[in-house]
Protein backbone atom coordinates (compact mmCIF):
# COMPACT_ATOMS: atom_id res chain seq x y z
CA UNK A 1 0.00 0.00 0.00
CA UNK A 2 1.17 3.48 -1.04
CA UNK A 3 1.22 6.19 1.67
CA UNK A 4 -0.90 8.19 1.32
CA UNK A 5 -1.28 10.20 4.49
CA UNK A 6 1.16 13.33 3.83
CA UNK A 7 -2.10 15.57 2.97
CA UNK A 8 -4.03 14.53 5.78
CA UNK A 9 -3.67 17.07 8.92
CA UNK A 10 -1.63 15.48 11.92
CA UNK A 11 -4.01 17.03 14.38
CA UNK A 12 -7.55 17.91 13.86
CA UNK A 13 -6.36 21.66 14.97
CA UNK A 14 -4.05 22.30 12.66
CA UNK A 15 -6.96 22.09 10.22
CA UNK A 16 -7.85 25.76 9.95
CA UNK A 17 -4.07 26.73 10.28
CA UNK A 18 -4.04 24.82 6.91
CA UNK A 19 -6.96 26.13 5.08
CA UNK A 20 -6.64 29.86 6.28
CA UNK A 21 -8.37 33.22 5.48
CA UNK A 22 -11.67 34.30 7.58
CA UNK A 23 -13.61 34.15 4.06
CA UNK A 24 -13.56 30.27 4.07
CA UNK A 25 -15.34 30.20 7.63
CA UNK A 26 -18.46 29.30 5.93
CA UNK A 27 -16.74 27.09 3.78
CA UNK A 28 -14.61 25.56 6.50
CA UNK A 29 -17.84 25.04 9.00
CA UNK A 30 -19.65 23.26 5.43
CA UNK A 31 -16.25 21.10 5.20
CA UNK A 32 -16.53 20.11 8.63
CA UNK A 33 -20.04 18.90 8.52
CA UNK A 34 -19.15 17.05 5.74
CA UNK A 35 -16.27 15.52 7.39
CA UNK A 36 -18.28 14.34 10.74
CA UNK A 37 -21.32 13.24 8.46
CA UNK A 38 -18.64 11.30 6.40
CA UNK A 39 -16.72 9.93 8.96
CA UNK A 40 -18.83 10.03 12.55
CA UNK A 41 -21.11 7.45 13.42
CA UNK A 42 -24.42 8.39 13.99
CA UNK A 43 -27.34 5.65 14.24
CA UNK A 44 -29.07 7.58 11.36
CA UNK A 45 -28.07 9.36 8.72
CA UNK A 46 -26.64 5.77 7.37
CA UNK A 47 -29.07 4.85 4.82
CA UNK A 48 -29.29 8.39 3.76
CA UNK A 49 -26.09 8.64 2.63
CA UNK A 50 -25.31 5.53 1.00
CA UNK A 51 -28.91 4.76 0.59
CA UNK A 52 -29.78 3.28 -3.07
CA UNK A 53 -32.65 4.61 -5.53
CA UNK A 54 -34.99 2.25 -5.76
CA UNK A 55 -34.96 1.50 -9.81
CA UNK A 56 -31.52 0.63 -8.82
CA UNK A 57 -31.79 -2.17 -6.38
CA UNK A 58 -31.15 -5.08 -7.66
CA UNK A 59 -33.18 -8.11 -7.14
CA UNK A 60 -30.21 -10.79 -6.10
CA UNK A 61 -26.53 -9.61 -5.79
CA UNK A 62 -23.34 -10.80 -3.86
CA UNK A 63 -22.40 -8.42 -1.60
CA UNK A 64 -21.32 -7.84 2.36
CA UNK A 65 -23.62 -7.51 4.95
CA UNK A 66 -23.49 -6.62 8.75
CA UNK A 67 -22.60 -9.54 11.44
CA UNK A 68 -24.61 -8.52 14.48
CA UNK A 69 -23.76 -9.44 18.13
CA UNK A 70 -25.26 -12.14 19.71
CA UNK A 71 -28.54 -11.26 21.67
CA UNK A 72 -27.18 -11.43 25.35
CA UNK A 73 -24.56 -8.37 23.55
CA UNK A 74 -25.08 -6.25 27.12
CA UNK A 75 -25.15 -9.01 29.56
CA UNK A 76 -22.04 -8.70 31.99
CA UNK A 77 -21.90 -11.60 34.69
CA UNK A 78 -19.35 -13.94 36.10
CA UNK A 79 -18.78 -17.22 34.79
CA UNK A 80 -16.88 -20.43 35.17
CA UNK A 81 -12.67 -20.07 34.10
CA UNK A 82 -12.25 -21.26 30.63
CA UNK A 83 -9.51 -21.39 27.62
CA UNK A 84 -8.23 -17.71 26.49
CA UNK A 85 -9.04 -17.66 23.06
CA UNK A 86 -7.54 -14.03 22.09
CA UNK A 87 -5.56 -12.53 25.01
CA UNK A 88 -4.42 -8.83 24.49
CA UNK A 89 -3.85 -7.52 27.51
CA UNK A 90 -3.36 -7.85 31.34
CA UNK A 91 -3.15 -5.16 33.97
CA UNK A 92 -3.33 -6.19 37.95
CA UNK A 93 -4.85 -4.71 41.04
CA UNK A 94 -4.19 -5.58 44.59
CA UNK A 95 -3.62 -9.57 44.06
CA UNK A 96 -5.88 -10.16 41.17
CA UNK A 97 -4.45 -10.32 37.89
CA UNK A 98 -6.97 -9.59 34.54
CA UNK A 99 -6.57 -11.03 31.53
CA UNK A 100 -8.06 -9.07 27.93
CA UNK A 101 -9.81 -12.03 25.64
CA UNK A 102 -10.81 -9.99 22.92
CA UNK A 103 -14.35 -9.20 22.48
CA UNK A 104 -15.44 -12.29 24.79
CA UNK A 105 -14.77 -11.00 28.48
CA UNK A 106 -12.07 -10.53 31.20
CA UNK A 107 -10.09 -13.60 33.08
CA UNK A 108 -9.26 -12.98 36.48
CA UNK A 109 -6.79 -15.05 38.79
CA UNK A 110 -6.11 -14.45 41.79
CA UNK A 111 -2.27 -13.48 41.73
CA UNK A 112 -1.03 -13.62 45.59
CA UNK A 113 1.58 -16.22 44.84
CA UNK A 114 2.58 -15.12 41.16
CA UNK A 115 4.54 -18.70 41.31
CA UNK A 116 1.04 -20.16 41.61
CA UNK A 117 -1.75 -18.00 40.03
CA UNK A 118 -5.09 -19.79 40.69
CA UNK A 119 -7.85 -19.14 37.81
CA UNK A 120 -11.01 -17.81 39.01
CA UNK A 121 -13.51 -16.62 36.90
CA UNK A 122 -14.47 -15.05 33.74
CA UNK A 123 -16.15 -12.35 33.25
CA UNK A 124 -18.63 -12.34 30.44
CA UNK A 125 -18.05 -8.87 28.63
CA UNK A 126 -18.88 -9.21 25.06
CA UNK A 127 -16.97 -6.47 22.37
CA UNK A 128 -14.33 -6.05 25.60
CA UNK A 129 -11.37 -4.87 24.20
CA UNK A 130 -10.17 -2.28 27.07
CA UNK A 131 -10.12 -2.62 30.98
CA UNK A 132 -8.42 -1.01 34.06
CA UNK A 133 -9.23 -1.75 37.46
CA UNK A 134 -9.30 0.68 40.65
CA UNK A 135 -9.89 -0.99 44.11
CA UNK A 136 -13.19 -2.76 44.13
CA UNK A 137 -14.02 -1.30 40.37
CA UNK A 138 -13.32 -2.69 37.02
CA UNK A 139 -13.94 -0.39 34.17
CA UNK A 140 -14.66 -2.17 30.63
CA UNK A 141 -15.99 -1.27 27.45
CA UNK A 142 -19.01 -3.34 26.62
CA UNK A 143 -19.17 -2.44 22.70
CA UNK A 144 -19.00 1.22 22.58
CA UNK A 145 -20.12 1.55 26.32
CA UNK A 146 -17.72 2.24 29.58
CA UNK A 147 -18.83 0.03 32.65
CA UNK A 148 -18.06 0.36 35.97
CA UNK A 149 -18.25 -2.84 37.83
CA UNK A 150 -18.27 -3.83 41.16
CA UNK A 151 -15.63 -6.67 41.71
CA UNK A 152 -16.00 -6.90 45.49
CA UNK A 153 -17.57 -10.02 44.71
CA UNK A 154 -15.59 -11.48 41.70
CA UNK A 155 -18.19 -14.88 41.39
CA UNK A 156 -20.78 -12.24 41.42
CA UNK A 157 -19.85 -9.04 39.54
CA UNK A 158 -22.37 -6.67 38.80
CA UNK A 159 -22.37 -3.46 36.76
CA UNK A 160 -23.06 -0.15 39.11
CA UNK A 161 -22.85 2.34 35.63
CA UNK A 162 -23.06 2.48 31.96
CA UNK A 163 -21.97 5.46 30.14
CA UNK A 164 -22.93 5.03 26.83
CA UNK A 165 -21.22 6.13 23.53
CA UNK A 166 -17.81 5.96 25.55
CA UNK A 167 -16.33 4.90 22.15
CA UNK A 168 -17.11 6.07 18.53
CA UNK A 169 -18.72 3.02 17.01
CA UNK A 170 -17.12 1.35 13.92
CA UNK A 171 -17.99 2.43 10.36
CA UNK A 172 -21.39 1.38 9.87
CA UNK A 173 -20.07 0.27 6.25
CA UNK A 174 -17.94 -2.49 5.02
CA UNK A 175 -14.38 -1.34 5.41
CA UNK A 176 -12.26 -1.31 1.73
CA UNK A 177 -15.38 -2.48 0.28
CA UNK A 178 -16.88 -0.96 -2.97
CA UNK A 179 -20.10 -2.31 -4.00
CA UNK A 180 -23.82 -3.41 -2.91
CA UNK A 181 -24.32 -4.03 1.10
CA UNK A 182 -27.03 -4.28 3.52
CA UNK A 183 -27.57 -1.09 5.61
CA UNK A 184 -26.33 -1.30 9.01
CA UNK A 185 -29.73 -1.37 11.42
CA UNK A 186 -28.56 0.34 14.92
CA UNK A 187 -31.92 -1.54 16.76
CA UNK A 188 -30.85 -4.85 16.08
CA UNK A 189 -27.61 -4.07 18.18
CA UNK A 190 -24.08 -3.45 18.20
CA UNK A 191 -22.01 -4.34 14.68
CA UNK A 192 -19.61 -7.35 15.13
CA UNK A 193 -18.46 -7.35 11.34
CA UNK A 194 -19.29 -8.22 7.79
CA UNK A 195 -19.39 -11.07 6.26
CA UNK A 196 -19.71 -11.82 1.92
CA UNK A 197 -23.45 -12.82 1.49
CA UNK A 198 -26.10 -13.39 -1.35
CA UNK A 199 -28.36 -10.41 -0.93
CA UNK A 200 -31.56 -9.99 -1.83
CA UNK A 201 -33.01 -6.32 -2.82
CA UNK A 202 -30.05 -4.61 -0.57
CA UNK A 203 -30.09 -0.77 0.47
CA UNK A 204 -27.41 0.32 0.11
CA UNK A 205 -23.91 0.50 -2.10
CA UNK A 206 -20.65 2.17 -1.31
CA UNK B 1 -17.09 34.76 -8.70
CA UNK B 2 -17.21 34.38 -5.16
CA UNK B 3 -20.19 31.32 -4.63
CA UNK B 4 -18.32 29.58 -7.53
CA UNK B 5 -14.76 30.33 -5.76
CA UNK B 6 -16.86 28.62 -2.16
CA UNK B 7 -18.39 25.93 -4.53
CA UNK B 8 -15.11 24.71 -5.77
CA UNK B 9 -13.32 25.04 -2.66
CA UNK B 10 -16.13 22.82 -0.73
CA UNK B 11 -15.59 20.43 -4.00
CA UNK B 12 -12.13 20.03 -3.52
CA UNK B 13 -12.46 19.87 -0.24
CA UNK B 14 -15.37 17.08 0.09
CA UNK B 15 -13.49 15.31 -1.85
CA UNK B 16 -10.45 15.74 0.05
CA UNK B 17 -12.28 14.80 3.45
CA UNK B 18 -13.95 11.71 1.81
CA UNK B 19 -10.32 10.94 0.65
CA UNK B 20 -9.31 11.31 4.46
CA UNK B 21 -12.21 9.59 5.52
CA UNK B 22 -11.50 6.41 3.24
CA UNK B 23 -7.68 6.02 4.11
CA UNK B 24 -8.92 6.47 7.86
CA UNK B 25 -11.91 3.91 7.68
CA UNK B 26 -11.16 1.56 4.94
CA UNK B 27 -7.43 0.64 5.69
CA UNK B 28 -7.63 -2.68 5.45
CA UNK B 29 -7.05 -4.16 1.85
CA UNK B 30 -6.14 -8.45 2.29
CA UNK B 31 -8.98 -9.33 4.61
CA UNK B 32 -11.77 -7.35 2.91
CA UNK B 33 -12.76 -9.97 0.66
CA UNK B 34 -12.27 -12.76 2.75
CA UNK B 35 -15.91 -14.35 4.32
CA UNK B 36 -14.69 -14.32 7.49
CA UNK B 37 -16.29 -12.04 10.17
CA UNK B 38 -14.03 -8.79 10.57
CA UNK B 39 -13.07 -7.41 14.29
CA UNK B 40 -13.52 -4.29 15.12
CA UNK B 41 -10.35 -3.58 14.40
CA UNK B 42 -8.78 -1.47 17.20
CA UNK B 43 -11.84 0.68 17.43
CA UNK B 44 -11.40 -0.09 21.08
CA UNK B 45 -7.75 0.83 22.14
CA UNK B 46 -6.91 1.27 25.87
CA UNK B 47 -7.53 2.60 29.01
CA UNK B 48 -5.93 3.94 31.78
CA UNK B 49 -6.10 5.39 35.42
CA UNK B 50 -4.57 8.33 36.92
CA UNK B 51 -5.81 9.19 40.14
CA UNK B 52 -9.09 9.78 40.00
CA UNK B 53 -9.30 10.05 36.26
CA UNK B 54 -10.16 7.57 33.60
CA UNK B 55 -8.54 8.07 30.01
CA UNK B 56 -9.77 6.09 26.90
CA UNK B 57 -8.74 6.74 23.74
CA UNK B 58 -11.31 6.13 20.34
CA UNK B 59 -10.21 6.25 16.74
CA UNK B 60 -9.86 10.11 17.18
CA UNK B 61 -9.75 11.18 20.67
CA UNK B 62 -9.17 11.02 23.99
CA UNK B 63 -11.96 10.68 26.43
CA UNK B 64 -11.98 11.82 30.01
CA UNK B 65 -13.77 10.55 32.79
CA UNK B 66 -13.90 12.07 36.67
CA UNK B 67 -13.82 8.37 38.58
CA UNK B 68 -13.49 9.67 42.24
CA UNK B 69 -17.02 8.62 42.91
CA UNK B 70 -16.32 5.38 40.93
CA UNK B 71 -20.19 4.42 41.07
CA UNK B 72 -21.05 7.26 39.15
CA UNK B 73 -18.03 7.71 36.58
CA UNK B 74 -18.57 11.52 35.11
CA UNK B 75 -17.38 12.70 31.85
CA UNK B 76 -14.76 15.70 32.00
CA UNK B 77 -14.23 16.13 28.22
CA UNK B 78 -13.58 14.84 24.97
CA UNK B 79 -10.09 16.16 23.12
CA UNK B 80 -9.57 15.26 19.64
CA UNK B 81 -6.29 14.30 18.98
CA UNK B 82 -5.86 13.42 15.58
CA UNK B 83 -6.84 10.44 13.23
CA UNK B 84 -6.44 6.09 13.75
CA UNK B 85 -5.41 6.91 17.81
CA UNK B 86 -4.46 3.53 19.80
CA UNK B 87 -2.69 3.46 22.20
CA UNK B 88 -2.34 5.62 25.43
CA UNK B 89 0.28 5.57 28.19
CA UNK B 90 0.93 7.51 31.02
CA UNK B 91 4.70 8.53 32.50
CA UNK B 92 5.15 11.10 34.85
CA UNK B 93 2.09 12.90 34.47
CA UNK B 94 1.84 13.01 30.76
CA UNK B 95 0.10 10.88 28.05
CA UNK B 96 1.58 9.84 25.27
CA UNK B 97 -0.72 8.54 22.30
CA UNK B 98 0.16 6.01 19.55
CA UNK B 99 -1.39 6.33 16.53
CA UNK B 100 -0.57 5.29 12.70
CA UNK B 101 0.26 8.37 12.04
CA UNK B 102 2.16 9.52 15.15
CA UNK B 103 3.02 9.65 18.72
CA UNK B 104 1.12 12.92 20.65
CA UNK B 105 2.14 14.17 23.94
CA UNK B 106 -0.32 15.85 26.36
CA UNK B 107 0.11 17.02 29.57
CA UNK B 108 -2.89 16.09 32.79
CA UNK B 109 -4.08 19.44 33.62
CA UNK B 110 -5.21 20.27 37.04
CA UNK B 111 -8.63 19.40 36.46
CA UNK B 112 -7.39 16.24 34.96
CA UNK B 113 -8.01 16.99 31.07
CA UNK B 114 -5.14 16.65 28.61
CA UNK B 115 -3.40 19.89 26.96
CA UNK B 116 -1.67 19.29 24.09
CA UNK B 117 2.01 19.02 23.73
CA UNK B 118 4.29 17.94 20.94
CA UNK B 119 4.37 15.06 18.62
CA UNK B 120 6.09 13.01 16.45
CA UNK B 121 4.55 12.47 13.02
CA UNK B 122 5.93 9.11 11.47
CA UNK B 123 5.32 9.75 8.10
CA UNK B 124 8.57 11.59 8.41
CA UNK B 125 10.54 8.27 9.09
CA UNK B 126 11.53 6.23 5.91
CA UNK B 127 9.52 2.92 5.27
CA UNK B 128 6.80 3.81 7.79
CA UNK B 129 3.57 2.59 5.77
CA UNK B 130 0.63 3.19 8.58
CA UNK B 131 1.97 0.95 11.49
CA UNK B 132 0.77 0.08 14.74
CA UNK B 133 2.19 1.25 17.65
CA UNK B 134 2.38 0.87 21.42
CA UNK B 135 4.07 4.03 22.88
CA UNK B 136 6.04 3.49 26.35
CA UNK B 137 8.19 6.08 27.84
CA UNK B 138 11.15 6.43 30.66
CA UNK B 139 13.16 9.18 31.40
CA UNK B 140 13.55 11.45 28.13
CA UNK B 141 12.79 8.67 26.38
CA UNK B 142 10.32 7.52 24.21
CA UNK B 143 10.37 4.26 22.42
CA UNK B 144 7.28 3.13 20.09
CA UNK B 145 7.00 -0.09 18.49
CA UNK B 146 6.26 -0.04 15.15
CA UNK B 147 5.17 -2.53 12.93
CA UNK B 148 2.81 -4.18 10.00
CA UNK B 149 2.06 -7.21 9.04
CA UNK B 150 -0.26 -9.84 10.56
CA UNK B 151 -1.45 -9.17 14.35
CA UNK B 152 -4.38 -10.66 16.01
CA UNK B 153 -6.94 -8.22 15.86
CA UNK B 154 -6.33 -8.53 12.30
CA UNK B 155 -6.05 -4.65 12.10
CA UNK B 156 -2.67 -4.20 10.69
CA UNK B 157 -2.82 -6.25 7.80
CA UNK B 158 -0.92 -4.88 4.98
CA UNK B 159 1.80 -5.97 2.53
CA UNK B 160 4.44 -3.63 4.09
CA UNK B 161 6.94 -5.68 5.83
CA UNK B 162 7.64 -2.93 8.73
CA UNK B 163 9.49 -4.02 11.85
CA UNK B 164 11.35 -1.51 13.97
CA UNK B 165 11.25 0.59 17.42
CA UNK B 166 11.64 4.13 17.23
CA UNK B 167 13.33 5.78 19.95
CA UNK B 168 12.32 9.47 20.75
CA UNK B 169 14.05 12.37 22.74
CA UNK B 170 11.36 13.95 24.74
CA UNK B 171 13.35 16.18 27.21
CA UNK B 172 11.36 18.61 25.52
CA UNK B 173 7.70 17.72 25.38
CA UNK B 174 6.41 19.94 23.08
CA UNK B 175 9.06 19.06 20.55
CA UNK B 176 9.55 15.28 20.66
CA UNK B 177 12.77 14.26 18.16
CA UNK B 178 13.96 11.19 17.09
CA UNK B 179 17.12 9.41 18.15
CA UNK B 180 16.89 6.14 16.00
CA UNK B 181 15.31 3.50 14.79
CA UNK B 182 16.33 -0.04 15.93
CA UNK B 183 14.83 -2.44 14.02
CA UNK B 184 13.85 -5.63 15.48
CA UNK B 185 12.01 -9.07 14.93
CA UNK B 186 8.25 -8.64 15.10
CA UNK B 187 8.26 -6.24 17.98
CA UNK B 188 4.90 -6.05 19.70
CA UNK B 189 3.77 -4.46 23.12
CA UNK B 190 6.58 -3.04 25.49
CA UNK B 191 7.45 -2.72 28.86
CA UNK B 192 9.75 -0.60 30.35
CA UNK B 193 11.51 -0.25 34.28
CA UNK B 194 14.35 2.06 34.17
CA UNK B 195 17.34 1.03 31.92
CA UNK B 196 15.72 -2.67 31.37
CA UNK B 197 12.85 -2.71 28.11
CA UNK B 198 11.04 -5.61 27.19
CA UNK B 199 9.68 -6.33 23.86
CA UNK B 200 7.39 -8.46 22.77
CA UNK B 201 8.09 -10.73 19.61
CA UNK B 202 4.51 -11.93 18.80
CA UNK B 203 5.34 -15.55 17.85
CA UNK B 204 9.31 -14.78 17.94
CA UNK B 205 9.27 -14.51 21.51
CA UNK B 206 10.31 -11.84 24.30
CA UNK B 207 13.28 -10.15 24.07
CA UNK B 208 15.16 -7.96 27.21
CA UNK B 209 17.31 -5.35 26.37
CA UNK B 210 19.15 -2.60 27.97
CA UNK B 211 18.74 0.39 26.70
CA UNK B 212 20.84 2.91 29.48
CA UNK B 213 22.51 3.79 26.15
CA UNK B 214 19.32 4.48 24.25
CA UNK B 215 21.47 4.84 21.06
CA UNK B 216 22.61 1.37 21.25
CA UNK B 217 20.69 -1.37 22.56
CA UNK B 218 21.90 -4.19 24.13
CA UNK B 219 20.20 -7.01 24.48
CA UNK B 220 20.05 -9.29 27.63
CA UNK B 221 18.55 -12.27 26.98
CA UNK B 222 15.78 -13.45 24.50
CA UNK B 223 13.28 -16.22 25.16
CA UNK B 224 11.91 -17.51 22.48
CA UNK B 225 8.95 -20.17 23.54
CA UNK B 226 6.26 -17.98 23.97
CA UNK B 227 3.81 -16.29 22.42
CA UNK B 228 4.34 -12.85 23.50
CA UNK B 229 1.79 -10.02 22.89
CA UNK B 230 1.58 -7.50 25.22
CA UNK B 231 3.89 -7.23 28.94
CA UNK B 232 3.74 -4.98 31.98
CA UNK B 233 7.17 -4.99 34.13
CA UNK B 234 6.76 -3.84 38.05
CA UNK B 235 8.54 -4.20 40.75
CA UNK B 236 10.91 -7.18 39.18
CA UNK B 237 7.65 -9.12 38.17
CA UNK B 238 7.21 -9.43 34.34
CA UNK B 239 3.69 -10.15 33.13
CA UNK B 240 3.48 -11.28 29.14
CA UNK B 241 0.37 -12.17 27.72
CA UNK B 242 0.39 -14.12 24.47
CA UNK B 243 -2.47 -15.29 22.63
CA UNK B 244 -3.37 -18.31 25.46
CA UNK B 245 -1.72 -18.45 28.24
CA UNK B 246 -0.04 -15.47 30.86
CA UNK B 247 3.93 -15.97 32.06
CA UNK B 248 5.19 -14.26 34.83
CA UNK B 249 8.85 -13.90 35.09
CA UNK B 250 11.39 -12.55 38.06
CA UNK B 251 13.94 -10.65 36.66
CA UNK B 252 15.38 -9.11 39.47
CA UNK B 253 18.30 -10.58 37.03
CA UNK B 254 17.40 -9.15 33.82
CA UNK B 255 19.91 -11.18 32.03
CA UNK B 256 18.37 -14.20 33.28
CA UNK B 257 14.85 -14.04 33.58
CA UNK B 258 13.19 -16.98 36.33
CA UNK B 259 9.77 -18.43 34.91
CA UNK B 260 7.58 -18.07 38.09
CA UNK B 261 4.52 -19.83 36.62
CA UNK B 262 2.48 -20.31 33.42
CA UNK B 263 -1.08 -19.35 33.66
CA UNK B 264 -2.61 -21.58 30.87
CA UNK B 265 -6.04 -21.58 30.11
CA UNK B 266 -7.33 -24.39 31.16
CA UNK B 267 -4.80 -25.35 33.28
CA UNK B 268 -2.53 -28.67 32.38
Amino acid sequence: MQKTTSKIPLRFKYQPAVLGGKTLTFAFACVSMLFLSSCSIWDTGWRGRFGVNNDDVPENVNGQRPVYAREDAYDIFSDVPRAIQNGIAVFEEDDLLFTIDVDLGIHVADNSNPSSPQRLVFIQIPGVRTGEASGDRLFANNFEDLLSIDISDINNVSVVSRQENFYEAPPAFPPSYSGFFECYDASRGPLLGWEQANLVRPQCRI
Amino acid sequence: MKTATKFLFILFASVFVFASCTDIDLPNSASTQATTVEGLSGDFSRTLIVDDFLYGVDQTSIVTYDISNPDTPTKVGRTEVGLALETIYHHEGDLFIGSRRGMFIYSISRNGTPVARGDFDYSNLPNVVEPCDPVVAEGNTAYASLYTGGDLTGDCNRSADLQTIVVMDISNLDNPTLVQMHDLQTPRGLAIDSDILFVCNNENGLSVYDVSDRTNFVMLTQIRDVNAWDAIAENNKLTVVGSTEVIQYDYSNPSELVELSRLVYPNK
